[in-house]
């Protein structure tokens, strides 16, 4: 299966449950999101309105962000098409950081995992979940790959209490979200930009 | 859309509201990397074009390139990265990261440079004649010093992320830029006395006018780089006001224009005779103008907005 995601901007409230959501399920250190929901107010007044633009790593299919690794750390998992970095071969250079158009990598800097409460040691749920960090590196949305493996779907989709965030596998001409994209014209994120992402917005 | 309808945002803290955000990673150390590997480079690629009468005085510009690009811009960059111990993993992409290849040219200029600085020692101070094994080795350092040169201009350019960088003109101003800094330092090592004769009062001037030529380029890339960024997306325009109106523009008119350029193109013709404290002048101000525009290039830098991105705006308002 191709990992993909459709996302209804006609059904997203800004409520944040899917920033929450992937921040819980990963323990993701304080002061960095992998997926958040971005708010904007347009027009002037008396004609104002409100948007809301969720966003979370694409998983290219042409990666920047791979293409410029230098140690192989950013790749993409072949059978699922998710881009994912490798800790243990991660130098830091943020070489990645600064091609992702989409601002989706974040470098964990010395000291991050130090816990939200300095000084007084790590929460149970954060002594839990820091091993899977590495200071020093870069770290980035994993499209909840292990969950996808064991036939659920990412935190963020089941999370979304208005089933804005859909999932499904791109190589099948039949799923529900290649419906989405072929009936409702559906777009990529700065598509001119040659990344082809994975997820795609409807409205 | 003005591009002034999204704010700038400069925050450490991730933040929900749409702005122009700058790149918060690459900052004084890559500038300082970034600035020595350019220089250093561009000293020692110069130094090889220096007449073979002037051997003493290829040899000590040699060795100073070679020396900035072994130690600082190694440094600087060792220490920049988060694991640095990992650094030789860097070496694993050459086949499409420009950074692997910049690590590959880097290596190669430390190791052959040194062998081209070591031997040419007899050439320059014992009259020795340049063997074949030396040439050959000559020329691997110098195709090394100038893709040292040049890769981390095509690293920004490559980089389709930022619009001040996704810009074909980076690398050839870079490139400039580095041979400026050659061209000045050799004359202004030319201007000791322990090397006083090297160059004839020929030679020096000849080797003026390139650098007169070289900062005239220089000028003349610049008002075409601002131009075209007026001509880009919106992060571009904001790039470009935030260079000359509205962060930064004591940075690029003092520094890059009027110490790095102006003055520097002005000086020589005001003092008329060449001496070494007029060139230690020339040098100071154009290493401040080529760490100014550097500095600008690498701060400036504001990743595009989603939201502004004309297929989002669709999706977006189609539903108003
Ligand atoms: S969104 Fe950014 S981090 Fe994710 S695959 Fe694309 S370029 Fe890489
Ligand atoms: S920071 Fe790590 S993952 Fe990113 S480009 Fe450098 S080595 Fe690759
Ligand atoms: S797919 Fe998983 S890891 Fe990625 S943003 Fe959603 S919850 Fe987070």
């Amino acid at each position: 299966m191709i990992w993909g995601m459709v996302i209804d901007l006609k059904l997203c409230i800004g409520c944040q449950a899917c920033s929450l959501a992937c921040k819980t399920e990963y323990g993701i250190p304080r002061g960095m999101y992998w997926t958040k929901t971005l708010i904007d107010e347009v027009g002037v007044f008396p004609n104002v309105t409100r948007v809301y633009l969720p966003q979370l790593c694409n998983h290219c299919e042409e990666a920047p962000c791979e293409k410029t690794c230098p140690t192989g750390a950013s790749y993409t998992d072949e059978a699922t098409g998710v881009v994912l970095v490798d800790y243990t071969k991660c130098m830091g250079c943020r070489a990645c950081y600064v091609a992702c158009p989409y601002q989706n990598r974040h470098y964990v800097k010395r000291g991050a995992l130090q816990g939200y409460y300095p000084g007084k040691g790590l929460t149970p749920f954060e002594a839990q979940s820091y091993p899977h960090f590495t200071e020093g590196t870069v770290t980035k949305c994993v499209g909840c790959i292990e969950r996808v493996m064991g036939g659920l779907d990412p935190a963020c989709v089941t999370n979304c209490p208005t089933y804005a965030r859909k999932f499904g596998d791109l190589s099948d001409p039949n799923s529900e979200i290649r419906q989405l994209i072929r009936s409702r014209n559906a777009v990529q994120p700065m598509a001119e930009k040659g990344t082809e992402p994975k997820v795609y917005y409807i409205s | 859309m003005l591009h002034r309808d999204v704010k700038y945002i400069e925050a450490d803290d991730p933040t929900f509201e749409v702005g122009y955000n700058p790149q918060t990673e690459w900052k004084w150390l890559i500038t300082l990397a970034f600035f020595c590997g350019e220089l250093g480079a561009g000293i020692f690629l110069v130094s090889l074009f220096i007449p073979a009468a002037a051997a003493k005085l290829a040899f000590c510009v040699g060795l100073l390139g070679w020396l900035i690009v072994a130690g600082p811009k190694n440094l600087f960059h060792f220490i920049y990265l988060g694991k640095p111990w990992r650094f030789w993993r860097g070496l694993s992409r050459p086949g499409t990261s420009w950074i692997t290849r910049g690590f590959y040219a880097t290596f190669a200029l430390c190791g052959f440079g040194f062998l081209h600085v070591v031997m040419f020692y007899d050439v320059a101070f014992n009259g020795a004649t340049p063997t074949p094994m030396g040439q050959a080795i000559m020329i691997v350092a110098g195709i090394s010093a100038f893709v040292v040169m040049i890769y981390d201009g095509i690293v920004m350019t490559y980089s389709p992320s930022i619009p001040l960088w996704n810009n074909s003109l980076i690398p050839v101003l870079r490139t400039s830029y580095a041979l400026m800094g050659g061209v000045t330092m050799t004359l202004l090592v030319s201007m000791l006395p322990a090397l006083a004769g090297q160059f004839t009062g020929e030679q020096l001037h000849l080797w003026s006018q390139i650098e007169r030529g070289l900062v005239v380029a220089n000028m003349l890339m610049i008002v075409i780089y601002v131009m075209t960024l007026t001509y880009q997306v919106t992060a571009a325009k904001e790039s470009a006001y935030l260079i000359i109106r509205d962060k930064y523009p004591a940075v690029f008119w003092f520094g890059v224009v009027a110490i790095g350029l102006i003055a520097i193109f002005l000086l020589p013709i005001l003092v008329q005779t060449e001496s070494l404290g007029l060139l230690l002048a020339v040098a100071v101000f154009e290493l401040i103008g080529d760490f100014c525009i550097l500095f600008l290039l690498l701060r400036a830098g504001v990743f595009s907005p989603l939201r502004t991105q004309p297929s989002i705006d669709e999706a977006l308002f189609s539903r108003a």
